[in-house]
């Protein structure tokens, strides 16, 4: 497993304490590396720090892309503050895709980020139909599908289980005082 | 006429025409010698002509100019079109094929006397292709069989008389097992068509090469059914090729076939790659973008006592003094890793070694790496107990020494990475970075996510005295390096090789990014002329939606002013709508000009756009556009890295002379 500086007791309690403090964990680990580390990347940011849940429901499925906004998928969804635009990007299971439909209640976990004026919240965690997916890591960044099949676009369909980026969610703490 | 009237007479013209003599000698007759011209010549061939003229009091040169024959074919270009005498200009030959039948010729003019010239033998257009060798490729993209990720295949190839004899190979994508294949031979007369298909070297239509590799092995590739009596063919891949005009041994390629996309190059191994690497240090870069996953550092090889071919636990040949590492995972940062004992194999019999790597710090990590020399390896992940899905590049080190100082980086470094970022997934920029002897950093960044977040283009970027720290290993780090326009913050590493190289990769929580950096060469000469004659284009990028990865190899030549010409073999994998779309030989055309900042010139480059032209077959596709790029070049030759800057899809490349 291609775990960074760490042992297996280490990277239990760094899973553990991620599990049980994400958004905490995600916060400390975001304080630590502006204090060392000043850069935070290129474009929008993913601001684990201020990441909220809400419930609403989906008023529409977008597929089409538009200019200045994350390519893939998006849902138009309605809760307490209002419209969301709720960027899911684009690898969706096909048994997802089929459940996105108008009408249907989601639960997000994410963050916004505004470009240009407007206000993207990128989601992190989808639930619809019971069923949750891990849509982002704890640092935004999108979770590619492995599949035994072609992933396929717009209209096709999609198998395969969905995983995290890598194995480095327990890293944090454990990199020789980088950061 | 008496016999002594008659030898007056003639006496007399004889002094007439001698004094006629006497007055040409005072002005003799205005002469040309063209030097020898080749009389063939491959698509995209440079070659230096000289011509001089004698007697000319003017002095007014040469004037340099090609015909067809027949008439109405492109004939190249001349880099001046007019020399002085003596002087030298630089013919580059069309991109493409002529007809058949159809020749060239070259004429020297005397520029004060039209009349006075001299032409060329007739030369031939040949395509380019490979000399006898073998030839190390790699290349990085995305699959869609046997699934749906981020693979890296590299490997070698021999040629020998035009024909593949074999060779081997290793490939990894998200979900396989990592394959090493050996390729199979090919055939002498061999094409795409032969049945069954053999590995094959071939020139398409278009005078691009075509590669035709065949493993063997279900698990990747194109595999084709039986047919009557044709057995199956199994583990195809097909690339394309663009031999680069000043390197006959060096080639842009991409995959093109329905199995994967990708972009890369193939180079002419060393012979000297018979001996394992080192001793001596690399500095080195993987990257996985479908795992937001990049590692980079320094290997320093101590000792080649201990190495042998297939022991993968091998000790001691890698001590792990002096080598270090830092990674980027998703975001999560390590910084200074060490690496302890590990090992570097013997080669095999076509120069593979394997590199074996552990550290405190992560699970073992196996590479195999195809030696294009001593000091540049092509590196691929294969089966270990790390399991990511690298590849990437290793560069021999030139250490100073005492080793490399802050001094050794004050220079001006031209980037360009990949990798992915959380708006969007998929990012690529280019940079331009110039450290100075107070340790801070000026230069320019062009990045695209599809965000539109950067309101200059190229964009200044800055990091304030200090804030650059040299490793005596030739690792560089540069924390806060800002944007203009607050677009970015980033931090970024560099991993020296004394030799020209800067490998690259982000170490922030934002971004994860790689690729590799050029040492800018002869930045006093770079102008907008600088980017001229002929080029092999080589572009990856993703369409608007983000459907799929496409790709595009192929000859350009830029006229040295503002525009540039040829075409692109271009592969795109969007299985939705409308399929796999592999179009060869599709013209290509773009600008360039002046940007404010030396050496990026702002431009277009027209023929790739994948939503816009027809040739790819989007429903209601209205033609080709303009889409906006950015070429930071990288010498005064015009080699360069290229980066859409608009919003209409996602492209990144290389424009390389050699």
């Amino acid at each position: 497993m291609k775990i960074f500086g760490m042992t297996n007791t280490r990277l239990i309690a760094g899973l553990l304490s991620g599990l049980l403090f994400a958004t905490m964990a995600v916060s400390l680990d975001a304080h630590a590396a502006s204090v060392s580390r000043p850069g935070r990347g290129f474009g929008p940011v993913y601001d684990a720090a201020h990441e909220t849940t809400f419930e609403g429901t989906i008023q529409e499925v977008v597929l089409k892309h538009t200019a200045g906004s994350p390519a893939g998928m998006h849902l138009m969804v309605a809760g307490p503050q209002g419209l969301v635009d709720a960027h899911i990007g684009p690898f969706m299971s096909k048994e997802t895709k089929e459940a996105l439909q108008a009408g249907v209640p989601v639960r997000l976990v994410g963050a916004k980020t505004t470009v240009r004026g407007k206000t993207f919240f990128l989601a992190r965690q989808l639930t619809v139909d019971g069923n949750t997916i891990q849509v982002r890591t704890l640092r935004g960044f999108l979770v590619m599908p492995r599949s035994d099949h072609p992933r396929v676009g717009k209209t096709g369909t999609q198998t395969g289980s969905e995983r995290p980026i890598t194995g480095f969610t327990g890293f944090t703490g454990s990199n020789g005082g980088a950061r | 006429m008496t016999l002594r009237k008659s030898i007056l007479f003639l006496t007399a013209l004889a002094t007439i025409a001698a004094l006629a003599g006497c007055n040409n000698g005072s002005n003799p007759p205005i002469t040309l010698t063209l030097n020898t011209v080749p009389t063939s010549l491959p698509v995209n061939g440079v070659v230096t002509l000289v011509a001089s003229v004698n007697n000319d009091k003017a002095n007014g040169g040469v004037v340099w100019s090609c015909t067809t024959t027949p008439a109405g074919s492109p004939c190249g270009t001349f880099n001046p079109a007019t020399t002085s005498s003596g002087g030298s200009t630089t013919y580059t030959a069309p991109a493409i094929l002529l007809p058949a039948g159809t020749t060239i010729t070259i004429t020297a003019t005397s520029a004060t006397n039209s009349a006075i010239s001299q032409s060329s033998l007739p030369i031939t257009l040949g395509p380019a292709t490979l000399a006898n060798g073998n030839y190390v490729f790699s290349v990085t993209g995305y699959d869609y069989f046997p699934d749906a990720s981020n693979y890296t295949v590299s490997g070698v190839i021999s040629v020998a008389g035009g024909v593949i004899t074999g060779g081997e190979q290793d490939f990894i994508d998200g979900t396989n097992q990592p394959l090493q294949d050996n390729i199979g031979a090919g055939a002498s007369g061999c094409s795409a068509t032969t049945a069954p298909l053999v590995s094959c070297l071939t020139i398409g239509a278009d005078g691009n090469m075509q590669i035709i590799l065949v493993t063997g092995d279900p698990g990747l590739g194109v595999n084709i059914p039986a047919s009557g009596s044709v057995p199956a063919v199994n583990g195809v891949e097909t690339f394309s090729g663009s031999v680069l005009p000043l390197n006959p041994g060096k080639a842009s390629i991409a995959e093109i076939d329905a199995s994967a996309t990708g972009s890369g190059g193939l180079e002419l191994q060393s012979a000297t790659v018979t001996a394992a690497p080192g001793p001596g240090s690399f500095a080195f870069v993987l990257s996985n973008a479908g795992d937001a996953l990049a590692i980079g550092g320094i290997i320093n090889i101590d000792d080649l006592s201990a190495a042998s071919e297939g022991v993968p636990l091998c000790g001691g040949t890698i001590s792990g003094a002096g080598s270090i590492w830092d990674g980027n995972a998703g975001g999560d940062i390590f910084q200074g890793g060490t690496f302890s004992a590990s090992c570097v194999s013997s080669p095999d019999g076509w120069g593979r070694v394997t590199f074996t790597m552990n550290s405190p710090n992560f699970s073992q990590l196996i590479l195999a790496a195809y030696p294009i020399s001593n000091s540049k390896i092509q590196l691929v992940e294969t089966g270990d107990s790390f399991q990511g899905v690298l590849g990437g590049i290793a560069y021999g080190q030139t250490v100073p020494t005492g080793g490399f100082t802050a001094a050794s980086a004050q220079n001006t470094y031209v980037i360009g990475m990949q990798g992915w970022d959380p708006f969007n997934f998929i990012l690529q920029s280019a940079e331009q970075l110039t450290i100075a002897a107070d340790g801070s950093v000026t230069g320019f960044l062009d990045f695209n996510d599809f965000s539109g977040d950067q309101t200059q283009s190229p964009d200044p970027v800055s990091a304030p005295a200090a804030s650059v720290v040299v490793d005596a290993t030739g690792r560089v780090t540069i924390p806060g390096v800002a944007a203009a326009d607050e677009a970015a913050t980033y931090n970024i590493q560099l991993y020296l090789d004394g030799n020209g190289h800067a490998l690259a990769l982000t170490l922030d929580s934002g971004d994860s990014q790689a690729g590799i950096g050029f040492q800018q060469s002869g930045a006093s000469s770079i102008a907008a002329s600088s980017f001229s004659g002929a080029y092999g284009m080589g572009v990856t990028g993703w369409d608007f939606d983000e459907d799929g990865e496409f790709d595009s190899v192929g000859p350009v030549v830029a006229d040295g002013s503002s525009t540039f010409a040829g075409f692109g073999d271009v592969n795109w994998l969007d299985y939705s709508d409308p399929g796999p779309i592999a179009v060869w030989g599709n013209p290509v055309s773009g600008g360039f000009g002046t940007s404010g900042a030396t050496g990026i010139f702002t431009g277009t480059i027209t023929g790739i756009d994948i939503f816009n032209c027809t040739a790819f077959g989007v429903t209601d596709a209205p033609g080709c556009s303009q889409d906006v790029f950015n070429y930071y070049l990288v010498d005064q030759y015009g080699d360069n890295i290229a980066i859409e800057t608009d919003l209409n899809q996602l492209t990144f490349g290389y424009f390389l002379e050699q």
